[in-house]
This record gives C-alpha cells, structure tokens and sequence, in this order.
C-alpha cells in the first residue's frame, strides 16, 4: 500500500463554485521525492493544503499510510514559502519547538524532566544547525537576522527534527537567488537521502524539479469549470546526467505549452 | 469604568486585527510540529503578538488619561482634574500649569517605561 493515496480529490473553492483540482488520483510510495509542477495558479499550492490537512476536498479522499487525516499533524512536516519561522524565537528556539511542544504540556515545563530533555534536544538542534551549514554562533539570532537562504536551512531543521514521514515544501526556494538556490537543492537532497523522509516538493521551476526528484509529476491547469489534472508522471533515474537532465527540461517546458501532454510523454 | 468603556473597544479591536495578521503558514506549521491548540494561541500567537499589544495600550495613553481626566472632573472629589476644575474657577493658572506640566511628564515617564518593558520582554520586535 502507498504512504500517500490520493483518490479521485476535486477541489473547488466559492459560490459559484470555480473548480481548482478535477479527480486527481495519485499514490505516491514511501521514499519517494515527488516534486509536483505546474503554471501559477494550477491547484499545486491546493494540492499541499489537501495533503497538510488544512484544507478537505470537495469530492474524493486522501489516505495517509491508510487514514484519513482531517488536520495538520506530526505526521506531516510543512516547509513554506514564506513565514517559515516564528520571528519571536531563536534559531535554536525555533529548531527544537516541535519537540518540546509535543513531549510537554505547557504545566510540565517546570518539571526536571522537561529541562534534562531540553538540553538533550539542544544537542540535537545543534547537530542538525551544523548539518544545514550554520555556525553555532547562530544559534542565538532571531529569525530577521538571517538571511532569505539561511532562514529556509533552518525552517527545514526545525521540520525535520519532528522526525516526520512526509515533508511538504510549497516553493520552499522560490524566494531565493540563483546561487542559494542550487545549494539549497543540494542540502534538501543529502537530507532526504539521510532521513529517508517521503518528500512532496511544489514548485514551478522544471530545472529545479528535475534536480531533485525520482518523480515529477505535472498538472495542467484547466477552466474554471473544469479544474486542474494530472497530466503527467515522470520517474526520474538517479543516473541521469545534467545533459539529459537539462534536455528533458526542455521537452517538459514546451511538452506543457502542448495540449495533449499525455500523448507527448509517452514518447519520452 | 469610564476609563475602560472608553479605551476598551479599541484595544480589544487592535487585538483582534492583530490576531488575524498572524500568518497562517505559522498556524499550520505549528500543528505541523506537533502543537496542540493551547500551545498555538499561547506559544505562536500571543506571544506574536504581545509586543504590538503593549504598543497597542502604550498609544492609548492619551484616551486613558482623557478618560481619567473627564471622570475626574465629572463626579470626583479628588485628584489632579478636580482641583484644575475647582481652580479654573478662580483662575488660578499658578497652581494649573504646574498641574498639567505634572501629568505630562507623568505621561511620558509611564510612555518611556512601557516601551523600555517592551523592549526587555520583546527583543526580536522591531517597530518598523
């Protein structure tokens, strides 16, 4: 059974009903690094919100390793665009929030217990800052004081240290310059490999979607009525190289300008 | 009373608005980590909030000392505004402008505390 099932899921928002997801049906493995690509404004935001929980379908289900979940849990590691971390704390503050607010109630913060596992969890916040390639001198900044680039690196530390099954990034990167970008990839990815962790990355960039996927998957917007569709399921090798990556780039680019995009692929 | 009906309604609507600008990227991200509800109003949003609450109060100042000064002078038999209002009557601008040069100062030094505290409890607020 797939980690992630996503049974024939409609979505549309207002009255009159304007149509953003049209039976989307997708199981996405343990594992896997999905990226889900699309024009602006095609449901892949939508599509994230349904798999957080935040939102529910219209019509159809979606079952995380079997169930249905209705909010946002720990099962499930969000990373946004923007606001990714809470300006009132510090780095390090901000890193360990998840565990401390799920191992103890607010009434046990005063127990011994609470600060031994607190420096405990520290230690592992640490760990994890020099993992995303931060210096312990950060530890103490406040989220303002960072960089675009660095507060990313530590949005996805703080997601990760709640050891979650599926991470959820909604154009985690988007925001940043070329350079930061790319090293950004570069750490999202050895931290999947490490972790192991099912990553569901959304983003517009087809290069940057090629670069770090086993699978991309494409939806194509549609009308009002009708609502967004998967279009396309692409499994990526990791033997690729950065010329074939680079020409399959290409083809997805002008693929998607297509309107028979599923005949177009299945010539790939 | 007076004091509270007066500046009561503003606070509580800035409150309000400011609940609202908490991003809910950080609502959900909380519950994301792990937060139950009482951990999201107190640990994500009150304590975003906090600083632009006391500033919120700090900048009311002024209503509250209208209110207190209106109070005084409506049905009172002490304090700062009913002896204005008692020397008004003889001009007795000698003892008056002492008076109003006092609460003023009174004013700026409960102004320049709140946001020394702000600052202290607050350090990653900027006001900007």
């Amino acid at each position: 059974m797939a980690l992630i099932e996503i049974d024939r899921v409609s979505m549309s928002y207002g009255t009159p009903a304007r149509a953003v997801l049209n039976r989307i049906d997708l199981a996405i493995e343990e594992g896997e690094f999905v990226c889900v690509l699309g024009q602006t404004g095609c449901g892949k935001s939508t599509l994230l919100r349904l798999l957080l929980g935040s939102e529910h379908p219209t019509e159809g289900r979606i079952l995380i390793d079997g169930r249905e979940h209705h909010q946002p849990d720990r099962t499930r590691g969000y990373v946004p665009q923007k606001y990714a971390l809470f300006p009132d704390k510090t780095v390090l503050d901000n890193i360990t929030f998840g565990p401390e607010v799920s191992e103890f109630r607010l009434w046990r913060r005063w127990t011994s217990g609470f600060r031994r596992r607190r420096i405990e969890l520290r230690r592992q916040a640490l760990d994890y800052l020099r993992q995303i390639g931060l210096c312990e001198a950060d530890q103490r900044k406040y989220p303002d004081q960072l960089s675009g680039g660095m507060q990313q690196r530590v949005a996805i530390a703080q997601a990760l240290m709640t050891k979650p099954r599926i991470l959820l990034m909604d154009e985690a990167f988007s925001a940043l310059d070329p350079g930061t970008r790319k090293e950004m990839q570069r750490l999202i990815r050895s931290l999947w490999q490490a972790t192991a962790t099912t990553v569901v990355f959304v983003t517009h960039n087809t290069q940057e979607s090629l670069r770090l996927a086993t699978r991309v998957i494409v939806l194509a917007k549609g009308s009002s009525e009708q609502g967004s569709r998967v279009r396309l399921d692409v499994r990526i090798s990791d033997s690729s190289t950065e010329h074939e990556i680079s020409q399959l780039a290409h083809h997805l680019e002008s693929v998607s300008e297509q309107t028979n995009l599923v005949q177009a692929v299945s010539t790939t | 009373m007076l004091i509270v009906i007066g500046v009561a309604p503003t606070i509580i609507l800035d409150t309000f608005n400011l609940t609202r600008g908490v991003p809910a990227e950080q609502v959900v991200k909380a519950f994301t980590l792990g937060a139950g509800d009482f951990d999201v109003a107190y640990r994500v949003v009150l304590k975003q909030i906090m600083p632009r609450v006391l500033n919120s109060i700090r900048l009311n100042l002024k209503a509250v000392m209208l209110f207190l000064f209106a109070g005084e002078m409506i049905a009172s038999t002490d304090g700062l505004a009913y002896r204005i209002a008692l020397l008004r009557r003889h001009m007795g601008m000698d003892v008056i402008v002492p008076y109003v040069l006092w609460v003023a100062l009174l004013l700026f030094l409960v102004d320049w505390s709140m946001r020394f505290v702000n600052r202290r409890l607050h350090p990653w607020f900027r006001e900007s």
